[in-house]
């Protein structure tokens, strides 16, 4: 297992040990500016709810408005060969209602947007993958300073109000006679925990069969339906999730490996990835 | 490539002739020379034959060596800071003349820093070195009240911080893993405490810490950029002695004395930090549970023997522990390990038998819950190192030599901790290389005025067995790298050998009594490699040798100055201007991942750098005053096929100017003033130039590698150091240190990153998608206090 460290929070933490360092936030600090490059990202799983192609264009820096979307691309997958049109729903997200890929076929992305195409090429992992057996939740007590519970992506407030909060734990079995990279994604009733440092893949190196009790990221009310997608990638797209990861939680260089715009499967320049992978989702309601 | 050849046959040109025409005097004087109140060798003490212009320097051990003709002659003993010794000798067989020479008292004469000869910056061969003065690296303002020799040479021109509070440096645009800093000959492959606050030099126990640059002897290799010297003190011989210090962050002692008298002798000496002791102060409960300290031990025995052998035994061990609420914890150490034997074979030839031993290890692990680790790696050195001087003449002393290492490396181990974690362990296999090295160097006053000292190291490295060695489809690709095959290899089976010749040339010029321009040039070769990826490396950054995908590191340097002293020695000027020729250095794919990956190969990018500059430096070294005042201009670049689409970009070390102002004033017998104010241009940090959405990221897009530079950093530091005893005669002093870090509060950048703004509802970006920078600063006005006894 590739383990990635991050050296900005350790060394912030020494230095809060030793009651000195601080940081600010830098006003006026001059962004050089940059032409516009088309951004892809494209999801082709066997979970029918999970396939799309996202077509957009990046922004400046200090830009606040979401980067401006592209609806007037051509987007065509090309299922061992076979055409399949996607076309522009909103806010440039590109669908075919009736797709769904399968494990063990090969997918070309064709985009064809401000004047270029755009293709990428990737094969759908087979589905043997992690086994999810069951996600547990424990009853935690609310700690007196509200300290334990670290960064939730709930509002302190929600916190506050409620002093009874579940942890959940993910039980599940590994299989240990294949190579399997997985990245994984959490929800609460439905909307995706949505941490921006947390990019959650990892391949199984080292990884035993037994995975009992990995606790899940956020803590959860009474009532709250958990659950969670885990997707079976390729080596190519795992590693790009791992050098966005670097991306998100970049120090600027001083501990960190140097950031730059992940490595991707997308020909002539793109941004972004084609993800090609294999779905298995669980939930489980807090009673 | 050509230039090299030329300078290579040069060179052996040069030592042919030069051994075999030299005029031989009759007889030999040798000896000691030693500093008389505790014993202690003196290095670079001169003896000087009056009114022949000749003479010779001691060597690291305090020995000298001088040819003579038959007579009478006076010889004159010096060193800085010491009264000379004259003594006259009839010469009729070879003779043995030990020296003591005694210090100046410091009210016949004022405050000397300590170096030398006092014309050394002039006279001396050698350029683009420095030596530190011991008394003057405890005098100047210390970060949280501990002084700090790598702090001090981090202010030395051509000489910059990786960092502030770090303990790395850079030096002629050469990268923190290519400095080889020695304790006593070993090795210190890490040497920090803290992450770098402290570092892991005890200034107790150093007796000489000397700095190159560039024309680094041929004994010495391995690294590209520079050589830190560190010496420790042997012990008083005369009498038992002993102090101890109280600081804010750390406490120490030592103690040293005669094992027997005038003979033998013992030092030993601790330090234990505490930062951690007040954390129980602390209203936060998770705080208070947390541990941070570091401590470090020094010994040393020096035996005389007799008259022609002397053994040293040194040895350091040192660690820094950190634990997190008993769940996480992190810590590391060195331990290095010396025993050395100097060996007078006869008057002519002096020989230094080394033997060392040195290790780095780290250690992180989470003990709790499913997720519980134990990450551990280390790094181990064994090494046989044999200096030989032959002192030929007057006029040339011959030095050769070989030294030999294996290398045993653990580039990581990852085991579960608890029964029911997750984890089944990985344990990347321990990598094995065997160093080797045979050098000549020939130290030769040609004329008068024109003196050389050039040599050859012929250095070795082979990564041996057992190992299984994979070959790839693209060695370039580490997104999916795709290995082609793979070979195993026994235990000591050679896999892959690099031999390389690394000449060495310095030539000075004496243009009158107080200038000369002194010229060198310097081939290093590095065969073992930090994987820094960021600009400063961390303990956890491990050290990789080369192998069949991972060729050595070259460096040519050429180096010119102009050296002037004036006032009788007072102050020593410097004008150094170089040019460094870096090829196959090291760099890393963007977002690389270097830990626990078997395809290391596949992250690392070779390519050129290049580096120039000038630096210039004043130095006040007699008088209440004294300092220096240094600047430097340099620029390094890099071109990387893999790197920044392969075009040219700034080093991480590409520091633009680079000043440093350091002073001691000694107002009187109890009271000493000193201060230092550094500044540096920022240094080149990668930052994006748009941002792109991804789900739900809001994802950095960057341009180039290295496109931004930090704000300028600068610092003004001051101390003052009391002893109210000082005028009183009596067996032990105190001695109080005042000091204020940083004093006009500058918030110097220490790195900056880019964040999303959170919005009201929750930590994700919403609708909103506002980016800052943020500033990481790490030290305001820090004062500090710390309180020393010596008996």
């Amino acid at each position: 297992m590739k383990k990635g460290t991050n050296y900005k929070y350790i060394i912030i933490l020494t230095c809060l040990v030793l009651l000195t360092a601080c940081e600010k936030t830098l006003e006026d600090f001059e962004i050089k500016s940059a032409g516009k490059k088309v951004v892809i990202e494209a999801y082709i799983t066997d979970s029918a709810a999970i396939n799309y192609v996202r077509i957009s264009q990046t922004g400046d820096f200090y830009d606040a408005e979401r980067p401006a979307a592209i609806k007037d691309a051509d987007v065509t997958v090309y299922e061992n060969g076979n055409a399949i049109t996607f076309s522009h729903q909103a806010s440039g997200y590109y669908i075919n209602p009736s797709f769904s890929g399968s494990p063990g076929n090969t997918y070309k992305l064709e985009v064809t947007a401000e004047g270029k195409t755009y293709t990428a090429t990737e094969t759908m992992p087979p589905a043997r993958n992690l086994r999810i057996d069951s996600l547990v939740y424990t009853f935690e007590e609310q700690a007196d300073d509200g300290q334990s519970y670290g960064e939730s992506n709930y509002r302190e407030d929600y916190i506050e109000e409620n002093d009874s909060l579940y942890n959940v734990y993910m039980f599940a079995r590994e299989p240990q006679d294949m190579t399997n990279f997985y990245k994984f994604e959490f929800f609460r009733n439905g909307s995706k925990w949505q941490n921006q440092s947390a990019v959650i893949v990892n391949n199984d190196e080292g990884i035993g069969e037994a995975i009992n009790g990995l606790e899940l990221p956020g803590y959860y009310l009474k009532g709250d339906t958990v659950s969670m997608n885990m997707y079976s990638m390729t080596e190519n797209v795992f590693s790009y999730y791992e050098a966005l990861s670097n991306v998100m939680n970049s120090d600027g260089g001083m501990f960190n490996p140097p950031p730059g715009n992940p490595a991707n499967n997308i020909s002539n320049g793109a941004l972004g990835i084609f993800v090609v992978a294999a779905v298995t989702s669980k939930t489980t309601i807090i009673r | 490539m050509k230039v090299h050849i030329t300078i290579l046959s040069l060179i052996m040109a040069l030592l042919i002739s030069g051994i075999s025409c030299y005029a031989q005097e009759k007889y030999k004087v040798s000896g000691y020379v030693k500093d008389s109140a505790n014993g202690e060798d003196l290095i670079g003490a001169t003896v000087k034959i009056e009114n022949s212009g000749k003479g010779t320097a001691t060597n690291a051990y305090g020995f000298y060596s001088l040819s003579l003709t038959e007579g009478t002659h006076t010889l004159v003993y010096s060193y800085v800071g010491y009264q000379s010794v004259v003594k006259e000798i009839t010469v009729d067989q070879d003779i043995t003349i030990d020296v003591q020479l005694n210090e100046k008292a410091r009210e016949q004469e004022e405050v000397v820093i300590k170096g030398k000869r006092e014309d050394e910056n002039v006279k001396a061969t050698k350029m683009s070195n420095v030596e530190l003065d011991m008394k003057q690296v405890k005098s100047l303002p210390p970060l949280f009240g501990e002084p700090d020799i790598i702090k001090t040479t981090q202010m030395l021109p051509g000489v910059s911080s990786a960092g502030e509070g770090t303990s790395s440096f850079f030096v002629r645009g050469g990268g923190a893993d290519e400095n080889l800093i020695l304790l006593d000959e070993a090795p210190v492959y890490d040497p920090s405490h803290l992450f770098g606050l402290f570092s892991v030099f005890n200034t107790d126990i150093i007796k000489s810490s000397e700095l190159y640059k560039g024309g680094i002897p041929p004994q010495y290799g391995g690294r590209l950029s520079s050589l830190l010297d560190i010496r420790s003190r042997d012990g008083n011989k005369k009498e038992l002695t002993g102090g101890a210090g109280i600081g804010l962050m750390a406490s120490k002692a030592y103690l040293e004395g005669p094992i027997k008298k005038n003979k033998h002798s013992f030092l030993i000496s601790g330090r234990r930090s505490y930062a951690d002791l007040f954390l129980p102060l602390s209203p936060n409960e998770s705080v208070r549970e947390n541990k941070v300290y570091f401590y470090d031990i020094n010994a040393k025995a020096h035996f005389d023997i007799n008259k022609n052998n002397r053994l040293f035994v040194s040895g350091y061990y040192g660690r820094d522990v950190f634990k997190f609420n008993d769940i996480f914890k992190m810590d590391w150490g060195n331990i290095t390990g010396t025993l050395r034997w100097n060996h007078i074979f006869n008057e002519n030839l002096f020989s230094n038998t080394t033997l060392i031993f040195s290790n780095f290890d780290y250690g992180l692990g989470l003990s709790q819950g499913i997720q519980a680790f134990d990450w551990t790696s280390y790094l181990r050195e064994v090494r046989l190192k044999e200096d030989m001087s032959l002192y030929l003449s007057p006029r040339m002393t011959l030095n050769f030599g070989f030294s030999s290492s294996y290398r045993d490396f653990q580039p990581g181990s990852f085991q579960p901790s608890t029964d029911n974690s997750i984890f089944t362990g990985i344990k990347l296999p321990n990598l094995y290389a065997f160093e080797n090295a045979v050098y000549v160097g020939n130290e030769h006053d040609i004329t008068e005025k024109f003196s050389m000292e050039y040599g050859v190291r012929l250095s070795s490295f082979s990564h041996i067995g057992k190992a299984t060695v994979y070959d790839y489809k693209n060695i370039r690709n580490n997104q999916a790298p795709e290995r082609t095959d793979s070979t195993e290899y026994d235990r000591f089976e050679f896999i892959k050998t690099f031999v390389n010749p690394e000449p060495r040339v310095t030539a000075r010029y004496t243009l009158n009594d107080v200038s000369s321009v002194k010229g060198s040039y310097t081939r290093m070769v590095q065969y073992v490699h930090q994987m820094i990826t960021g600009t400063t490396p961390l303990p956890i950054s491990v050290w990789q040798p080369s192998t069949k995908h991972i060729d050595p590191e070259i460096a040519d340097q050429w180096a010119v100055g102009y050296f002037r002293n004036f006032k009788n020695n007072t102050y020593e000027t410097s004008a150094e201007v170089y040019y460094k020729d870096m090829n196959q250095i090291l760099d890393f794919a963007d977002n690389a991942q270097v830990f626990f990956n078997e395809d290391l190969p596949t992250v690392l990018r070779p390519g050129d750098s290049w580096s120039y500059g000038a630096e210039f430096m004043i130095k006040k070294t007699k008088g209440d005053l004294t300092g220096w005042l240094s600047y430097t201009w340099s620029k390094t670049e890099r071109q990387i096929p893999g790197v920044n689409q392969g075009r040219v970009y700034p080093s991480n070390q590409d520091i633009r100017h680079n000043a440093s102002l350091v002073a001691s004033y000694s107002l009187n017998k109890k009271w000493t003033f000193s201060g230092n104010w550094v500044f540096n241009t920022g240094r080149p940090i990668t930052l994006p130039a748009g941002n792109y959405a991804l789900e739900h990221y809001n994802v950095n897009y960057f341009t180039e590698r290295n496109g931004y530079r930090l704000p300028n950093f600068h610092r003004l530091d001051l101390s003052a150091v009391w002893e109210p005893g000082a005028d009183k005669d009596r067996k032990w002093q105190g001695e109080w240190h005042f000091s204020v870090y940083n004093v006009y509060n500058r918030k110097n950048p220490f790195t900056i990153y880019t964040e999303t703004v959170e919005d009201e509802s929750n930590n994700s970006p919403g609708n909103n998608y506002k980016k800052v920078a943020k500033m990481i600063y790490l030290f305001p006005v820090l004062p500090s206090v710390s309180y020393n006894i010596s008996f």
